[in-house]
């Protein structure tokens, strides 16, 4: 026994050891107070008992109290019925001690009611329906919330009674061994006597050196949330982890803890840069979305019964053949804030998408330039290296769109500066890389450079825009410049005042082709907790850190967008990189998923957390190309740009201890299939700005899970090593070392997929194994019934394509059938918004004709891109004559050629313009 | 950078071409015969003539479209009419950039391009102006370098076998000193013994007669009436000589009468022979015991002395042996006959030594040379005269040295630290191998690899180090000028521009 011990304690040392992160840094559920006493909680009695007697009803909105019947303390419970089919419930304390931090800044729907009909209403159960017939049952003892569509119960609130709200409280004299009885409870208020027993961590908690006052004592809120009916959850980002959500059996939740972490780990639930509360449940007749609107620490434990049952006792389960409706349960905990839950009862993935967009916004269309490729390095060293890596790009032919500088290139990382020994005329490299068309991003962190000679710390330092310290000083920490301080981004006019540093008179050396990378916003303090603020540090209105941790890098990313929008006095679109998110940030720019490492792990779970973030609405997501830690080989460079060019933002990036890794290091094979990843990326730009177009006014992302296109089918739910890129484009990217075999599964019973090379057919519902894997192999196909724009010149960067004609990619399905949509305008400003200056078309085949609409009548937008050629594939014989018919009743017989082989038919140079009506039949 | 699409051509032949198909080229105008329809340069495709350069790209090699972006993998010729022709790809026809100086490649009407041919002519012309009179300087000194190799080589041989001849004279030289060491010193050791003995013999007597002076201290020490005799009742006064006994802090006259092994008394020669020993170390004499301890402290702070002089001496193996130090330094022991021989043989060994470790860095210095001999010091020998040479560049931070066919290193201003990245390893790869000079091994990168150099060689009219980068961690990049590696002017070119 005890020899077992000792092995399994080696063993155990070596895990560890072989492990990236250093976990120590990092706290468990265990070590951190009130996830511990949340999550071992066991309520035994229900707790919480709402009193109808004191239910309102007012329009969309019901109240009542709700009493804890162990401590009488009295909550205040609010449901809304808000418009399309969405509803919030929020739970907080009647009366407390303070006020409690309620989250700003994130929801942006005006969230009009909606008049519901009660259905039923008696002292212990009230139920309402709205107008899609979708039910809510309130039940009083104990407090339960069920929510129904039409009759399908598929989510329910506090149905295990692990509804724990800790009230504010005094903090108790130190220790007096007569304990306070019944007596002393009539005299003091009621917040005083809790039966929730003190436990050591509630007024203060140390971890490692560092101790937290907990000023406010224990004030956390948890939840359980059960989803009926459902097998998979998806989404609260963000975790370096699988798509579907796993039980937590037996590990810890999963955590949402905004944090810089090391070389992180992947496969685990460990906190990551950023935090969105929100979870999507799907089965196949519903999709329902659910955000927990909290921005302190949170931990959600994901049980299913279905999955946790089959790990213990499959064969019980095989011998019951129990007919058990599958369920997820989910537990949430926050460590302060209250209870804020908006729920979105689709049904369909696409209404959740667009449900949660009203709510927290969409990702808006970002300029053309910055869906296209992104050359970064940490750090390219001086104004040359940046004319030579621009150069590099010239003469290997490589298109590329954006150069960016990481910190090296200030002075002495005072953001808003330059080093001027290696970047001496930053206008003179600005207007070098403008002349090809090309951007620069140059990176601005939060944390400011403790130099009274450095102007954005002393102003700030002068108007007390800091964030404070627990004892009211600025808060002063480590981070790259040494000692630092944080401008307090929650408070608006620290917002209004670090816009201003972006006015082109402010940042010098810049210009409106220069735009901003926010990094370190989580916000990362070397010195710090778990290396971020102490959470008793203070910021507006005297809320602790403890409440608004989570919004901080979204808070910068806010001041900063503002920042660009007066730059250009409103004309251009934003374009921001952030590593810190929270709900709502899809709204200021796109993410990446952090400082992950060169290994064939990272550029598979590149999918997964990339799909994540599509799905909670931050859809503008990407991975560093290449893996940012160590070195990666050509093998795997050349794969992850494959990959890469099929997820929305496409930057390569590296540590500054890393080779030079540009395209063209890694030998001429290589150079040739990079290009070529990157030039797929080019010639579907405009499929990809259109997706993006789609998404602003939707709420649809362009990277998609297979199951949202394909609902019903669930053998795709689990799926996450193969995607969607919109609905016509499928992709399985291969992310395997020595690769000589792929296994492609094909959705939609009854549909047709064509290989985008090889033009060879596969049937929706069956697999395919491919075995002639060459490292040139990219699986990509595209969806029967869809129409895709192409611009296959290729040039130097997107500026350059702007007038190139057009391919119409027309892939038929099983009734020769297609369609398809195409939107552009000029890539860069709000014209498309102010001025509809844009083109929208949507082009239909059938009855062997192609016929381009268009959708916005009212356009103003003038482009002379054209048509170049439209390549039918699916058709099964081959015309006798093929013919253009233009507006005004031209018509030109058009030369084309058939495959008879691959029944495909090319039509040669139609030759109109784009946004013109027109119509192609083949007779 | 940009070889591969720049093919210099002379103008005569562009000139000749009927500017008919827009962006060919000039060699390949005879092949777009406008009255005939075209087949696409591969053979793959026939097409109408007037499907050239139509924007629309039909051959799979790119050869109907010259003119245009239509094919990804065509070529555009810039005429250049003041210049040279150009290839760009035809990608770069008409994206709103200028690549031709002619601004041929822009004519959608999108920009307007200057005409920068006539100013980048007479650039070019000032750059090969400037290369030539490079060249020529350049190719001079690289000559003057050959001859100052081969002078270098010939001083190194000259001194090699300089060098060569004083060894075998040292050798013999040192044979002759090893015999005569040999003799000194056996004459010496003979001598030595010799005199040891006596030595001996004589510190013994000193020794006893030490002893008879000590006993004699003692009797009368004891011999408290002074009458010459030793007796019990004198004896018994001395209580410290219980310790003998039982030790019970009582000596007594039994106890003493016993200790004198019942004698009435002992004279002194008695004293000496049978009791001096036994008595002398227990008899508490109460002066002598304190000037010892003095002594000792001296003797401990001597050796300390000698401790740290020993640590502090630098050239250790140059140290003589402790017996051959010590005559000098001190009085010798030996009488003058002895001493003589032993001076002479240390003598001997001293010249001996010093003519085996003169053999030795000869062998050395010819060593070294031979390495330097063996070392491919350019095509004629055109690096020979850097060897044991530094180059230094100096930026912001650091100096950087580069010593050929040694080592790089980079010191730095605040600290004078210096680093070494990098030892020399190879020449580069290849037919200009000497373009390139490799340095590896340098201090090891914390958490990286070890530092490395790579020199870039190019032809200039002075052997100087231009530049220094870091393009990877602890990857240098020196630039160094010399005139050791410029190619002499072939023929004039472009004289007809």
């Amino acid at each position: 026994m005890r020899l077992l011990h000792g092995t399994l304690l080696v063993l155990a040392c070596l895990t560890i050891s072989i492990e990236s992160v250093d976990r120590n840094n990092f706290k468990s559920c265990a070590q951190s107070g009130f996830c511990k006493r949340q999550r071992d909680h066991n309520p035994g009695e229900p707790t919480y008992k709402a009193d109808f007697a004191t239910l309102k009803i007012d329009n969309g909105h019901l109240s009542c109290q709700v009493e804890n019947v162990k401590n009488s303390v009295l909550f205040q419970l609010d449901l809304f019925l808000l418009k399309d089919n969405r509803l919030r419930f929020r739970f907080n304390e009647l009366n407390p001690l303070k006020k409690r931090y309620e989250v700003e800044g994130v929801i942006v729907d005006t969230l009009e009611e909606e008049k519901f009909v009660v259905v039923r209403k008696d002292s212990e159960l009230v139920e309402l329906k709205n107008g899609l017939n979708n039910k809510v049952a309130l039940y009083a003892n104990p407090l339960k919330a069920e929510f129904y569509i039409g009759d399908y119960l598929v989510a329910s609130f506090n149905s295990k009674n692990l509804l724990k709200f800790e009230h504010l409280r005094t903090k108790p004299a130190p220790p007096e061994p007569p304990q306070e009885n019944a007596e002393a409870q009539a005299e003091q208020p009621v917040q005083n006597e809790s039966q929730d027993s003190e436990e050591p961590d509630m007024w203060e908690e140390t971890y490692k050196t560092h101790t937290d006052s907990k000023p406010n004592g224990p004030q956390s809120v948890g939840m359980d949330i059960s989803f009926h009916d459902f097998e998979h959850v998806y989404g609260i980002p963000q975790h370096a982890d699988k798509f579907a959500l796993r039980s937590t059996a037996g590990a810890d939740p999963y955590r949402l803890y905004n944090l810089d972490v090391f070389e992180y780990e992947i496969n685990n639930g460990m906190a990551l840069y950023g935090s969105i509360p929100y979870i999507l449940a799907h089965n196949k007749k519903f999709t329902v979305g659910l955000l927990w609107l909290n921005a302190a620490e949170t931990w959600i434990d994901v049980r299913s019964n279905k999955a946790d049952k089959s790990i213990f006792s499959k064969v019980a389960d095989f011998i019951t053949k129990s007919n058990e409706i599958p369920q997820i349960d989910t537990h949430w905990f926050s460590e302060s804030g209250l209870i804020d839950i908006y729920l979105m009862l689709g049904p369909k993935s696409t209404d959740v998408f667009r449900q949660y967009g009203e709510l927290t916004g969409n990702t808006p269309l970002p300029p053309l330039f910055s869906i296209a490729y992104h050359q970064c390095r940490w750090n390219y060293n001086d104004e040359d290296d940046v004319k030579n890596v621009n150069a590099g790009f010239e003469e290997h032919q490589i298109p590329m769109d954006v150069i960016w500088l990481d910190i090296e290139h200030t002075n002495d990382k005072r953001y808003f500066t330059w080093d001027s020994i290696k970047f001496p005329t930053p206008d003179q490299m600005m207007e070098h890389l403008s002349s090809f068309g090309r951007k620069l991003v140059t990176i601005v962190d939060p944390h400011i450079k403790s130099d009274s000679n450095y102007h954005v710390y002393s102003e700030a330092k002068e108007k007390g825009y800091f964030v404070k310290d627990k004892n009211g000083n600025d808060l002063d920490g480590w981070c790259w410049p040494g000692s630092s301080a944080w401008p307090d981004f929650l408070n608006d006019e620290v917002k209004n005042w670090w816009s201003t540093k972006f006015l082109l008179e402010n940042y010098k050396g810049t210009t409106l082709d220069t735009y901003t990378w926010n990094d370190m916003n989580e916000p990362s303090m070397f010195n710090g907790p778990e290396i971020t603020f102490p959470k008793d540090a203070v910021h507006l209105n005297g809320f602790e850190h403890r409440d608004v941790h989570n919004l901080y890098g979204q808070n910068l990313v806010k001041a900063t967008f503002l920042g660009h929008m007066a730059r250009s006095n409103g004309q251009r679109r934003p374009f921001i990189l952030t590593r810190s998110t929270f709900a709502g940030s899809q709204r200021y720019g796109a993410v990446w998923t952090g400082d992950n490492t060169a290994e064939w792990e990272h550029l598979q779970i590149s999918i997964p957390m990339c799909l994540t973030f599509s799905v909670t609405g931050m859809s503008f997501c990407g991975s560093d190309v290449g893996g940012f830690f160590k070195n990666p080989d050509s093998e795997l460079m050349i794969r992850w740009y494959q990959a890469a060019a099929y997820q929305p933002f496409f930057r390569s990036h590296a540590h500054i201890d890393t080779k030079r890794r540009e395209p063209w290091l890694f030998g001429e094979e290589a150079i040739n299939l990079i290009r070529d990843a990157i030039h797929s990326r080019y010639s579907l730009i405009y499929y990809w700005y259109t997706l993006f177009y789609f998404n602003e006014k939707t709420g649809k992302p362009p990277m998609l899970p297979i199951w949202v296109e394909f609902p019903e089918e669930n053998e795709f739910y689990d799926v996450d090593d193969q995607h969607m890129v919109g609905s016509a484009i499928m992709v399985k990217p291969i992310t395997t070392k020595g690769a000589s075999s792929v296994d492609v599964k094909f959705p939609g019973n009854n549909e047709i997929w064509y290989d985008v090379k090889s033009l060879r057919t596969f049937q929706g519902g069956s697999s395919t194994t491919f075995t002639d894997i060459t490292l040139a192999t990219v699986p990509v196909f595209h969806r029967g019934g869809s129409i895709i724009p192409y611009k296959f010149r290729l040039r130097r960067s997107t500026t350059q394509m702007a007038d190139d004609p057009f391919t119409l990619i027309v892939c038929l399905d099983k009734q020769g059938l297609a369609s398809g949509h195409l939107y552009f305008d000029d890539g860069l400003t709000f014209n498309y918004n102010s001025s509809k200056e844009f083109v929208l078309r949507e082009f239909n085949f059938s009855n062997n004709k192609l016929i381009s609409k268009n959708l916005e009548m009212s356009s103003l937008f003038k482009t002379y891109a054209w048509l170049e050629r439209v390549i039918i594939y699916g058709i099964k014989t081959e015309p006798k004559k093929v013919t253009l018919e233009e507006s005004g009743s031209k018509s030109t017989q058009l030369q084309f050629s058939f495959d008879s082989k691959s029944n495909v038919l090319l039509i040669r140079k139609p030759g109109v313009n784009i946004n013109t009506d027109w119509s192609i039949l083949l007779d | 950078m940009f070889q591969n699409i720049l093919i210099l051509l002379s103008l005569s032949l562009a000139t000749n071409c009927d500017q008919i198909v827009r962006g060919i080229s000039p060699e390949r105008a005879s092949l777009y015969d406008p009255n005939k329809p075209f087949t696409c340069l591969d053979g793959s495709l026939t097409i109408p003539f007037s499907q050239i350069n139509d924007d629309y790209c039909d051959c799979r090699d790119g050869s109907d479209e010259p003119g245009t972006a239509a094919c990804m993998n065509g070529q555009f010729a810039c005429q250049n009419l003041d210049y040279i022709v150009q290839y760009i790809p035809s990608s770069r026809v008409n994206d709103g950039i200028c690549d031709c100086c002619d601004g041929s490649d822009e004519y959608s009407g999108k920009v307007q391009c200057e005409n920068k041919c006539v100013v980048l002519a007479a650039k070019m012309r000032e750059e090969e102006e400037k290369m030539r009179l490079l060249r020529e300087q350049g190719f001079a000194k690289r000559q003057e370098l050959i001859m100052l190799g081969e002078e270098f080589k010939k001083t190194l041989e000259a001194k090699v076998a300089e060098l060569e001849d004083k060894k075998s004279k040292t050798e013999s030289e040192k044979n002759e000193l090893e015999a005569k060491k040999n003799e000194a010193e056996s004459k010496a050791n003979e001598a030595k013994s010799v005199a040891d003995k006596i030595l001996e013999e004589k510190a013994r007597e000193e020794e006893r007669a030490q002893m008879i002076k000590k006993a004699n201290e003692l009797f009368d020490l004891l011999d408290l009436n002074k009458d010459s005799f030793l007796t019990p009742s004198e004896l018994v006064t001395r209580q410290e000589l219980d310790i003998l006994f039982d030790n019970d802090g009582k000596f007594t006259i039994e106890e003493s009468i016993q200790l004198m092994d019942n004698s009435e008394s002992v004279n002194l020669e008695v004293f000496i022979s049978g009791y001096y020993d036994k008595l002398s170390p227990h008899v508490k004499v109460e002066e002598q015991g304190e000037e010892q301890q003095p002594e000792a402290e001296q003797e401990l702070e001597t050796t300390e002395e000698l401790e740290i002089d020993a640590d502090q001496e630098p050239e250790a193996e140059n140290v003589p042996e402790a017996d051959i130090s010590e005559p000098v330094k001190t009085e010798s022991k030996y009488d003058a006959g002895t001493q003589k021989l032993i001076d002479e043989s240390n003598e001997a060994r001293r010249l001996f030594e010093n003519s085996e470790r003169d053999s030795r860095n000869i062998e050395r210095e010819i060593e070294d040379i031979n390495k330097k001999l063996e070392l491919d010091l350019g095509p004629k020998g055109e690096f020979a005269s850097m060897i044991d040479k530094c180059f230094e560049f100096e930026d912001r931070e650091y100096i950087y040295k580069l010593c050929p066919f040694d080592r790089t290193v980079q010191k730095s201003k605040s600290n004078h630290g210096e680093t070494s990245i990098g030892n020399w390893k190879s020449w580069g790869d290849g037919e200009n191998k000497y373009l390139q000079m490799r340095f590896d091994n340098g201090l090891g990168c914390w958490n990286g690899p070890q530092r490395s150099t790579n020199v870039i060689v190019t032809c200039g009219i002075e052997s100087k180090l231009t530049s220094v980068a870091e393009p990877n961690r602890c990857e240098y990049e020196m630039k160094f000028e010399t005139p050791a590696v410029c190619e002499p002017n072939s023929s004039p070119v472009h004289e007809e521009l």
